[in-house]
C-alpha cells in the first residue's frame, strides 16, 4: 500500500472521528438542554387522606334484681313453690348500653304453664305488680314506656318492685308454672319525636 | 382599676371564643419541600365531625386548605376522589369492619355534598366519584392564601338497624402545581354545575416529583435542536472550507 493511499485512510479515521464527537456532543448538547428546562418547569405533588365515616347504634338490656333478706338488692332469682297470696320482689330496670341515645318501652306478658303444659295468658289481677307510673306510661297496649330518654349506660328507674300473686286462684293453676316476661325494645332519640309516645320506628307488634 | 378591666374583657373574649367552638375543622396545608402536605388530625382522617351518623341526621365537616409554601410565587391545589378496589384497599381501622362490597353498599345509602368555598362540586350517594372522579381545581393560592371544603352526610331517616355501627372511607387526593409567574391567582372552578374541569396537573403521584411542564419540553427540545442545528452547520462549513 502507497503513502497516498495511507494518508488517505487517516484522512478518513480522522474525518470519521470528528463525526462521532460532533454527533456525541449534539447529543449531549439536548440532554442538557432537556435538563435545564426541567428544573425550571413546575413541580407537582400528591397526598392521599383516609376519610371515615361512622353510624352510631341503639342498644339496651333488662336488668332484674330483688331485695334479699338482708335488705340488699341481689340479682333476681325464679321463684319456687309460690303460693296464692304471695308476694315477691322483682326489680326489672333498663340500661343503655350502646352509644347512641334512646327512647324505651317494656312489653309485660303474663303466662302460666299448666299441670298437663297448656300454656295460657294471665290476666293482670292474677298476677299483679305495683307498677311505677310516676317514670312510666302504660301505654294501653301491653307496652310501659319510659318517659324520659336514655343516654348511654344510664339506667331507667324500675317498671315495678313486687310481683303479687291473687288469693283467690282458680285450682286450674294448681302446679302451674308462672311466667311474667318483659322484652324491652328501644329507638333512637335523635331526628325522633320530642317524647316517647310520639317516637316512630318501633318493632312492629 | 384599669388592669382589673381590661383581664375581665380578656376572659370575657376567652369565654366567648370557647363558646363558639362547636365543630372541629381539619386542616390540609401544603407546606412544599420535603413535608409536601401537612394534615390534621394527622392521621389523616379529615371527617372528624362525620362519627356516630344517626338516621336522619345531616352532618358537616369543614376543611380549610391552604398554601403554607413560601418557595413558589403561588400554588394550584386540587382534589378528586380515589374509589377501592384491588388496587386501592381499605385502612385497616374500616378492613376490620368491612369488604369493599359491604363498605359500598352502605356509602350508597348516603348523601354527600361537597362545597369549594360555598360552589357544589360535588352530589350523589357517598359510594360514587361523580364530579371528583378527574382532579378539580379547589384554587390557585399565593403564600398563605386559601379555600374552605365542606363536606355534608346526608343520613336517610329510614336508614335500617342493619346499618348501625357501620364504617366507610372516602380516600380524597389533593395534588399541589406549583410554580412561578407574574400571574395573578385564578378563580377555581365550582358553581351550580358539578364541573368536568380540564383544570388538571400534569401528573398526580403520591411524594414528590420533578416532573416537566408541557411548554418546558417544547421549549427545551426546540433550544436544544437549535443549537445542534448550528453546530451542524458550524461544522459542514468548516468541512467545506
Amino acid at each position: 500500500m502507497d503513502s497516498f493511499c495511507l494518508s488517505m485512510i487517516a484522512r478518513k479515521g480522522n474525518k470519521m472521528n470528528k463525526q462521532k464527537l460532533i454527533i456525541i456532543g449534539t447529543i449531549l448538547l439536548v440532554m442538557v438542554g432537556i435538563v435545564i428546562g426541567g428544573t425550571s418547569a413546575y413541580f407537582t405533588s400528591s397526598e392521599t387522606t383516609h376519610n371515615i365515616i361512622t353510624s352510631s347504634g341503639v342498644g339496651v338490656e333488662i336488668v332484674e334484681g330483688r331485695v334479699d333478706e338482708h335488705g340488699e338488692v341481689v340479682p333476681f332469682e325464679n321463684i319456687v313453690n309460690a303460693l296464692p297470696g304471695d308476694t315477691f320482689s322483682k326489680i326489672p330496670r333498663v340500661i343503655n348500653v350502646d352509644d347512641g341515645e334512646v327512647w324505651v318501652r317494656i312489653k309485660v306478658e303474663r303466662t302460666a304453664k299448666l299441670k298437663d303444659d297448656t300454656v295460657v295468658d294471665v290476666d293482670n289481677e292474677l298476677l299483679s305488680a305495683d307498677y311505677n307510673d310516676t317514670n312510666w306510661i302504660d301505654g294501653g297496649n301491653g307496652y310501659y314506656y319510659y318517659k324520659n330518654a336514655l343516654l348511654k349506660n344510664e339506667t331507667t328507674e324500675p317498671l315495678f318492685t313486687e310481683v303479687h300473686i291473687a288469693d283467690n286462684m282458680s285450682s286450674v293453676y294448681k302446679s302451674a308454672t308462672f311466667n311474667l316476661s318483659l322484652t324491652v325494645e328501644a329507638v333512637q332519640v335523635a331526628n325522633n319525636g320530642d317524647s316517647v309516645l310520639t317516637a316512630e320506628g318501633w318493632p312492629e307488634e | 382599676m384599669k388592669k382589673f378591666a381590661i383581664i375581665i374583657l380578656l376572659l370575657c373574649l376567652v369565654f366567648f371564643c370557647v363558646g363558639e367552638t362547636t365543630a372541629t375543622d381539619s386542616v390540609v396545608r401544603f407546606e412544599g419541600g420535603a413535608e409536601n402536605f401537612v394534615f390534621l388530625p394527622d392521621d389523616t382522617d379529615l371527617f372528624v365531625d362525620l362519627k356516630d351518623a344517626m338516621p336522619g341526621d345531616v352532618l358537616s365537616q369543614t376543611i380549610n386548605v391552604t398554601n403554607n409554601s413560601s418557595e413558589y410565587d403561588a400554588v394550584k391545589i386540587f382534589l378528586r376522589i380515589e374509589p377501592h378496589d384491588e388496587d386501592n384497599l381499605l385502612s385497616p381501622e374500616v378492613a376490620g369492619s368491612e369488604t369493599i362490597a359491604s363498605m359500598q353498599d352502605y356509602l350508597a345509602q348516603l348523601t354527600m355534598k361537597i362545597y369549594n368555598n360555598g360552589n357544589l362540586i360535588y352530589n350523589s350517594s357517598a359510594d360514587k366519584t361523580s364530579g371528583l372522579t378527574e382532579n378539580v381545581l379547589l384554587g390557585k393560592f399565593a403564600n398563605g392564601e386559601g379555600g374552605e371544603l365542606e363536606v355534608k352526610i346526608e343520613v336517610p331517616i329510614s336508614l335500617g338497624s342493619e346499618y348501625m355501627h357501620r364504617k366507610g372511607e372516602i380516600d380524597f387526593v389533593f395534588t399541589a402545581e406549583e410554580f412561578t409567574g407574574d400571574d395573578e391567582p385564578d378563580e377555581p372552578t365550582g358553581g351550580d354545575d358539578i364541573p368536568d374541569t380540564d383544570e388538571t396537573p400534569d401528573a398526580a403521584n403520591t411524594g414528590r416529583n420533578s416532573m416537566v411542564s408541557d411548554g418546558a419540553v417544547a421549549g427545551s427540545l426546540i433550544g436544544a435542536v437549535v443549537v445542534a442545528s448550528i453546530i451542524v452547520f458550524a461544522f459542514t462549513r468548516r468541512q467545506k472550507q
